[in-house]
């Protein structure tokens, strides 16, 4: 380990942001917001979705200029904040790792760390494959990755990957107390045990007097790791303090704003109807070990932070993934499809999430994607009833209310909320027992959603189970009858009945399991 | 960032309604017929251009121009069924190149009936369509470049084999009447083209195996999760595009009276240039088997025109070229306007 990471915190500031707002039309996404960072501190920036969080560090990287009037002081230099751009959060000395980091999987180490950056040239005017080797072991070494820079990044683990990510943002960076790393949810898509590793490596580098502004959404991380903590709620201000003394309590109440004593679900009223579908320790995607049911009429929802997994749970039921490990049983037998095809047979319909690239035909007309789940059941007479077909057609556009001019219109011409009615309606023509969503009001304006909601009751009146995953907790409160909260890769608790709130569920996914004893 | 996309759950951005684009119904009749017009105005002029105009319209010369448009016809057959997909095959002309070698290969050295060198041929064939298809379903390899690579390896075993001359003696002539004679003022070759254009169509336009190609070749991740077994579509429609190969390939040497290794190559692009062409009338947007037939005679009859007309050989591959152009240009564009994408 090099010499400079025993140097330990320094007193002063390194970042201090003043009287910064952002207006985007008519949504204020900051409102003077003021904090600082010391330097060698480990500052944790926490908010539910829509504080603002994503919003400052934009700012701060220069790629959304900020309302006039504020200002941003990088070591003592002082901007203002409407003023900074890529280059000069660069030259101040601001490095940022995003959450996805833009990593090259097939190239290695060494050309992941000076991609975009200055390669190390030889006289010629070649890069020097040497060159860049020995920079790069300088690189890894001074942040104290262990990993060799001829190894492939796909070779890597996902923290291993994040590291050479912010040795990448660093490297430029003479000294390790001399800058400040802004990381973006760099835990996020993390397992537990890499997240450590991480959070590990994170920890060493304030120690050495290198300052961090860590966004993330894991409280139990804070309280663990943070030095310090700011938060951030609908664009304002809440509070900026020291960790030290900081309950769970009092940190989901500043980002909540309300108090943890009405966190506690109530136990809530059992649904009727047989077990449609079940699921006995399955493992599918970054899930382990899910045990869900969802019963005929019930509509169970999944809520969770995004990258959690859920999309994938609802794709391996529909056997479009494996299922990794587990059981899965469909109105108590088990059950095990190969293909979406099985899926079908057995009477499971999936609405996807990306309605553009996974469920809509879009050159094809709102004809053809209403049959096209079900292209065999009109044939007639050795071909295609084209008759029958636009006769059925023109029955789901009335009965949905799908606002199309002609069952022969291209779908693509559609408002993206009758597309998605058009997808319903493929799926709710079929009658199935179990209706998969995924996000399903996604892109979808006010008014057409309140329709789907419509729908999906409607689909539980005939005896359907329905599960539902959505980003949006309000939705969730209120089409679910029981919803199941993913934590961590899984299925942490559920909550039932009328208990179920908005509110209720985002303080659930910030909670830590020790809270909800 | 989180945070960002999911700004606001409680009051999404309302999608903005797109504007409905209305399709006058001239517009749309002048769009599907176009090229119809187009073949109309262009047999009027060669037609009645002084010396050459007579010759153009004799009946000699329609029957012979339609009667060396029927090979074709089914290369592009073969070339549209997985571009049906959005698949390319460039091994299409190639296939018909080695089915026709080893038809009359049987014939010529191994002294085997007509019977015996139309099974190998369609074998033949099929076997290429099965290792394309085998490689794109399973294998996930680009068709481009397995149809390009399939296309290579095959000219170059045809070269070896025949060490470039045709392979002519001793086919019956009961096939080489088969290809050049005609029955009731029709060539007898369109007595087999006809039926296989009859089973194209009834499959791509009356079947779900054609909606499901069409599913495919608009979103592949959509098909599969609309429960479109996609890998065997796929493979199937790979298999059926060398078996009509396979037929091409007996109506070329009974055509030609032979085989060598360039002339089957030679379709491919005539080919591709008329599965384009169809696809911007009939249906237009999308490769059909009506349009693609129309594309074949228009190509033929332009090019035949153009050499009556004093143009030189190379006229054939310029035009063809240009064709192609013009084809995928306009076909992208009625696709779009469909609110597909690139039309390939």
């Amino acid at each position: 380990m090099p010499d400079d990471l025993t140097t330990g915190p320094q007193a002063g500031v390194a970042l201090a942001v003043r009287s910064v707002s952002k207006t985007y039309g008519a949504t204020r996404a900051l409102r003077d917001v003021s904090f600082e960072v010391g330097k060698g501190e480990l500052h944790a920036l926490v908010g539910g979705n829509g504080s603002g969080k994503s919003t400052m560090v934009k700012i701060l990287a220069g790629v959304v200029a900020s309302d006039p009037g504020g200002s941003v002081t990088v070591f003592g230099r002082e901007v203002d904040a409407n003023a900074v751009t890529p280059h000069l959060a660069r030259a101040a000395g601001l490095h940022f790792v995003h959450q996805d980091p833009a990593v090259f999987p097939d190239m290695t180490v060494a050309d992941n760390l000076f991609l975009g950056g200055p390669f190390p040239v030889a006289r010629a005017g070649h890069i020097s494959r040497r060159g860049q080797r020995r920079a790069a072991s300088e690189v890894l070494s001074r942040f104290d990755v262990q990993v060799s820079p001829d190894e492939l990044m796909a070779g890597l683990s996902a923290s291993k990957r994040t590291m050479v990510a912010i040795a990448r943002a660093l490297k430029d960076q003479e000294e390790l107390h001399s800058g400040i790393l802004v990381l973006d949810e760099p835990t996020a898509s993390l397992p537990e045990h890499e997240a450590t590793a991480l959070l590990d490596t994170l920890r060493l580098y304030a120690k050495a007097g290198q300052s961090v502004i860590y966004i993330t959404h894991h409280l139990d991380e804070i309280l663990s790791i943070a030095d310090t903590v700011t938060v951030l709620r609908d664009g304002r201000h809440i509070v900026t303090r020291p960790e030290q003394g900081l309950t769970e309590a009092q940190l989901i109440e500043y980002i909540i704003g309300r108090s943890l004593a009405e966190v506690y679900p109530a136990a809530g009223a059992a649904p009727s109807g047989g077990t449609a579908l079940e699921l006995r320790g399955v493992s599918a995607g970054p899930l382990d070990d899910v045990e869900l049911t969802v019963r005929s009429g019930e509509v169970v929802g999944i809520a969770g932070l995004l990258g959690s997994g859920r999309s994938s749970l609802l794709h391996t039921i529909f056997g479009d993934r494996p299922m990794r490990a587990g059981t899965m049983l469909l109105d108590g037998e088990p059950v095990h499809f190969g293909r979406p095809a099985d899926a079908m047979r057995a009477g499971i319909g999936l609405v996807p999430e990306d309605r553009a690239n996974e469920a809509l035909f879009g050159d094809q007309t709102v004809r053809e994607n209403l049959s096209a789940a079900s292209t065999a059941e009109f044939v007639r007479h050795g071909r295609l009833d084209t008759a029958a077909e636009g006769a059925e057609a023109n029955r789901l556009i009335t009965e949905l209310g799908i606002k199309a001019g002609s069952p022969e219109q291209p779908v693509s011409v559609l408002s993206g909320g009758n597309q998605q009615k058009v997808i319903f309606a493929r799926w709710l023509r079929r009658r199935p027992r179990l209706l998969l969503l995924d996000e399903p009001t996604q892109g979808v304006d006010v008014g057409a959603r309140a329709e789907i909601y419509q729908l999906i009751r409607k689909a539980v009146s005939f005896g359907a189970a329905v599960l539902i995953v959505s980003s949006d907790f309000e939705e969730l409160a209120g089409v679910c009858d029981r919803i199941a909260i993913v934590r961590r890769g899984r299925l942490a608790e559920e909550v039932t009945g009328p208990s179920i709130d908005p509110t209720r569920l985002s303080e659930l996914i910030f909670a830590r399991e020790a809270g909800i004893e | 960032m989180t945070a960002t996309q999911t700004t606001d759950p409680v009051t999404p951005t309302p999608t903005p309604e797109p504007t409905a684009r209305r399709h006058s119904p001239l517009g749309d009749l002048a769009e599907r017929y176009g090229l119809l017009v187009l073949f109309a105005v262009m047999i009027a002029v060669f037609g009645l251009r002084g010396s050459t105009g007579s010759i153009f319209l004799s009946h000699a010369n329609l029957i012979q121009l339609a009667g060396s448009q029927m090979v074709v016809i089914l290369v592009a057959f073969a070339a549209m069924l997985p571009l049906n997909m959005g698949y390319f095959d460039l091994s299409a002309g190639a296939a018909v190149g080695v089915s026709s070698v080893a038809c009359a290969t049987a014939m010529s050295r191994f002294n085997e009936p007509v019977v015996v060198a139309i099974i190998v041929s369609l074998l033949v064939g099929t076997l290429v369509g099965l290792i394309n298809g085998i490689l794109v379903a399973r294998f996930k390899l680009s068709a481009v470049i397995t149809t390009l690579a399939m296309s290579t390896a095959l000219t170059g075993l045809m070269e070896w084999y025949t060490a470039g001359s045709t392979i002519s003696n001793n086919i019956p002539g009961s096939l080489l009447n088969f290809g050049s004679l005609n029955w009731l003022g029709v060539p007898r070759l369109a007595y087999v083209v006809v039926p296989i254009a009859v089973i194209m169509w009834y499959f791509q336009e009356c079947r779900p195996f054609g909606r499901n190609q069409r599913a495919i070749r608009s979103s592949g991740k959509a098909a599969r999760l609309v429960g479109i077994n996609v890998d065997r579509t796929v493979l199937v429609s790979f298999i059926a595009a060398g078996f009509v190969a396979g037929i091409a390939g007996v109506l070329l040497v009974a055509r030609s009276g032979g085989a060598d290794s360039t002339t089957g190559p030679s379709f491919l692009f005539p080919a591709l240039a008329a599965v384009f062409l169809g696809a911007t009338t009939v249906k237009p947007g999308r490769p059909n088997t009506v349009g693609t037939i129309i594309g074949v005679f228009f190509v033929a009859f332009a090019v035949s025109g153009l050499t009556l007309a004093g143009a030189s050989a190379w006229v054939s591959n310029l035009f063809n070229g240009l064709v192609l152009f013009a084809a995928a240009g306009l076909s992208t564009v009625f696709s779009r306007q469909r609110g597909g994408s690139r039309m390939f």
